[in-house]
């Protein structure tokens, strides 16, 4: 009886260190195949010391190239993290919100919030990898990707399953570390220049999507019931559909419904900024400031930052 | 469900867990509805189906064996058991067969096509557990075996999920007893989980890394639309790659269904052994599909007289399995077309044995040599791939076009300058095609020479045994073809 089971505790225990290698293998091919760019953020996020941060900013890749939260740790001893990840739609950012909170609980959540004016849950089912990857598993995510995913679920909870194809591709940046940094930020220096910001100083304004309006809604009562500031800014850009011929109609779209956000805010007590309207203050550099047509570069962003920071719209 | 499909990665485990923790007395019964489950996530109302064949075969044996020594009344319910077995699989397989074949006559001689196909939808497995509950019938009747008495261990019988969908077509005199002595399955017993595993690995292998990777350059050349733009040597490619995939989906479907019987510490019959490296029509099929072939030999061809009654009628029996075989494998004229050639193949090889043996002779030519058995594989090899340019074809006219385009093109050259990589696979993937069939022929190889490999693999140490799980997994993770495929320019960064 005894060497039975001491073979049956010998198996049990031979088996579960078999998981663990096996698991670690196959963790470990995840990091190597994944896109870099997706899930570096969620996972560095991750990496964090709980409670570690007085700030979390979400919202698309126009807040992360906005803001440089090394830069408020350096200069204005700022404690934050960038949780805005590519193509991350309102319903996304809500559920970024809850994250957040759920895992740093931060004093301030400042959201970005020139999607409020794209009717969209997602971008494409390969664009919302972007936030999905690497976000720890728990019922946050399930319930994002039971709201959110309508295509092949499966493979936002196991990404790489559709990421192993990358085998033909793979080259030595694989196999390094994200080159996003521990607060999640990241910076871009290529130059687009001759980025004119048309200042549309219309007065009218339009609501923001029904759908939208629903998920500020949400995001909004969240941070209420968690005792969650919420800051909603507006990051000026040029266009967001380069080329399209209906472009100052678009933007003068926008920027009544970036008014209705303004009133949103009022309606519900948070703070909010337009810096479109404060596009000569911020002393951007038309020539040197731009990555493209909609995001600032390096530099944009480290003057964006400190006015932010200066003018008290980012505080502790 | 599949067993190459995300859901069977969470239900096999979950199975085998509970079917180790529950009390063994129960065991059974947890079988049979982890099989109902399998096949339900299919089609929840095909699984009426299953059971209506599972009811009548049942009772029918009951009955059989009630009758005792009254033989008329024995084949009579036999017949009528076989009738409504065969009933559900003519008119779920058929119907629609025999109302298309009727209409194009129609249309031919009158212009018209009056009968309607139904809109029936083909219910996975039908093949195999109407022919599995048939045997048992027969068997029955036969005296070979006892009817069993438990209606649930009958069902699991008919419904084991390991070979629900796919074979291999089981005798009941084999497998009721396994399972009826499944509580008897000791849970402790590393080396047979580690055999069951390992034959699972090589036939996710199998079917993953090979022969779903061949399928998207066979599906490319095959295509109706497409396929006449090919020619020559692409076809010959095309139809190469067919054979390797059908044997590696069909084998490697059945090594997973034997390994994870396996598991459960239930021994299911082998169905592939080698088929290409047959010498002769006859010899493959005693590797290919090999529980349908004794099934066709024990029940058809046995009963209507084998080679007791004369040559001429031994080769008539011969015809008509083969021919029957190529309709149980699809209901469509390429399918009765492709019997019949293997037919024919198997008849002319058997004729002229005596003959061929007497030119040896009078030439000196020895045949036991590696060389002489090298070019009787090959040519068994060749003509095995051209009948299966008749199965995979869409219709015979699309299958003589491609032999005939295969046969009068010649272009060599796309061999070598890359067309081959235009037909959906990739430089790399071809490669990786090719290694991998390389390891496949290998592994072939070793198991024609009765090497036990499995056994082997469990007297090797842990350290070794360990290496080969996370490595055949990883490797199979990586390159199995399966989920959405990735297409970078879709992750363009920056993108909104």
């Amino acid at each position: 009886m005894f060497d039975k089971i001491k073979k049956v505790f010998r198996i049990i225990i031979l088996f579960l260190i078999f998981l663990c290698i096996l698991w670690m293998a196959l963790v470990r091919m995840n990091r190597v195949f994944s896109v870099k760019a997706a899930g570096a953020v969620q996972e560095r996020f991750c990496d964090m010391k709980k409670d570690s941060c007085d700030i979390v900013f979400v919202g698309n890749s126009h807040q992360f190239c906005s803001i440089d939260p090394m830069l408020l740790y350096e200069e204005f001893g700022i404690e934050s993290f960038m949780l805005a990840t590519s193509a991350q739609t309102v319903p996304m950012s809500y559920y970024a919100v809850m994250e957040a909170v759920e895992m740093q609980h931060p004093e301030t959540v400042i959201f970005e919030v020139s999607y409020c004016a794209n009717d969209f849950r997602t971008v494409t089912n390969e664009m919302s990898h972007y936030f999905f990857d690497g976000m720890p598993l728990g019922h946050i995510k399930k319930a994002a990707i039971e709201d959110l995913i309508e295509d092949e679920p499966f493979y936002f909870y196991i990404p790489f399953g559709m990421y192993h194809t990358r085998w033909k591709e793979l080259g030595e940046s694989d196999f390094g570390d994200y080159d996003v940094n521990e607060r999640g930020g990241v910076f871009f220096t290529e130059v687009t220049p001759n980025v004119e910001i048309p200042v549309i100083d219309i007065s009218e304004k339009e609501p923001m999507p029904e759908e939208m309006e629903k998920y500020m809604d949400m995001m909004a009562e969240y941070c209420r019931e968690n005792n969650v500031n919420l800051i909603l800014y507006t990051a000026p850009f040029n266009t967001l559909y380069d080329g399209d011929e209906n472009l100052d109609e678009d933007l003068k779209r926008r920027q009544r419904i970036f008014n209705y956000v303004g009133e949103y805010a009022d309606r519900n007590g948070l703070e909010y900024h337009n810096l479109f309207y404060e596009i000569d203050a911020l002393g951007i550099d038309n020539e040197t400031d731009w990555l493209d047509r909609q995001h600032f570069n390096a530099n944009g962003q480290r003057k964006f930052t400190e006015y932010m920071a200066n003018r008290g719209y980012i505080r502790k | 469900m599949l067993f190459n499909s995300f859901s069977f990665l969470i239900f096999f485990p979950v199975v085998i867990a509970v079917f180790f923790i529950i009390p063994r007395k129960t065991r059974y019964i947890w079988l049979l509805a982890a099989s109902y489950y399998f096949y339900m996530c299919w089609n929840v109302k095909y699984v009426l189906l299953l059971l209506g064949t599972t009811a009548v075969t049942y009772l029918g044996a009951l009955f059989i064996e009630r009758a005792k020594e009254r033989t008329v009344l024995k084949k009579l319910i036999t017949a009528l058991s076989a009738i409504a077995v065969l009933s559900l699989l003519g008119y779920f397989k058929y119907a629609n067969f025999a109302i298309d074949s009727l209409n194009r006559v129609f249309l031919e001689l009158r212009g018209v096509t009056p009968f309607k196909a139904s809109d029936v939808l083909l219910p996975m497995g039908i093949s195999f557990y109407v022919f599995q509950a048939l045997g048992y019938v027969i068997d029955v009747y036969r005296e070979d075996i006892k009817a069993e008495k438990n209606p649930l261990r009958y069902a699991l019988f008919i419904s084991f999920f390991p070979q629900l969908v796919a074979g291999p077509i089981e005798r009941a005199g084999k497998l009721m007893g396994q399972l009826n002595r499944i509580h008897e399955v000791d849970l402790w017993d590393a080396d047979r989980i580690q055999r069951g595993a390992l034959t699972m690995l090589y036939g996710f292998f199998m079917k993953m890394v090979i022969a779903d990777r061949a399928s998207v350059f066979v599906n490319t050349v095959f295509d109706p639309e497409m396929y006449s733009t090919y020619g020559g040597f692409m076809y010959a490619v095309a139809a190469v790659l067919f054979s390797i995939q059908i044997y590696c989906d069909f084998a490697g479907y059945t090594y997973i269904a034997i390994g994870s019987a396996g598991v459960m510490g239930v021994e299911i019959m082998d169905n592939f052994h080698t088929p290409y490296l047959a010498l002769n029509i006859r010899d493959f099929w005693d590797r290919w599909h090999i529980s349908l072939s004794k099934w066709f030999r024990d029940y058809l061809y046995f009963p209507l007289g084998g080679s007791r009654k004369g040559r001429v009628r031994k080769y008539i029996n011969i015809f008509v399995v083969f021919l029957l075989s190529g309709l149980w494998h699809g209901a469509a004229w390429h399918f009765v077309l492709w019997g019949a050639l293997h037919g024919i193949m198997r008849i002319a090889g058997e004729a002229t044995g005596a003959v061929r043996q007497k030119i040896y002779s009078a030439l000196r030519f020895k045949t036991e040599t590696f060389a002489t058995r090298l070019w009787q594989r090959a040519c068994t090899f060749v003509m095995v791939t051209l009948a299966w340019i008749v199965f995979r074809a869409e219709s015979i006219g699309q299958a003589v076009s491609i032999i005939k385009g295969m046969l009068t093109t010649y272009n060599p050259w796309v061999l070598f300058d890359g067309s081959l990589y235009t037909c959906g696979l990739d430089e790399k993937d071809f490669h990786v095609l090719i290694y991998a069939i390389l390891f496949m022929i290998l592994i072939d190889v070793l198991l024609y020479g009765k090497k036990k490999l499995t056994e082997a693999f469990a007297a090797q140490n842990l350290w070794f045994k360990w290496l080969v799980f996370i490595a055949g997994i990883c490797f199979i993770a990586v390159f199995g073809v399966y989920g959405p495929d990735f297409q970078a320019s879709q992750f363009i960064y920056f993108q909104f």
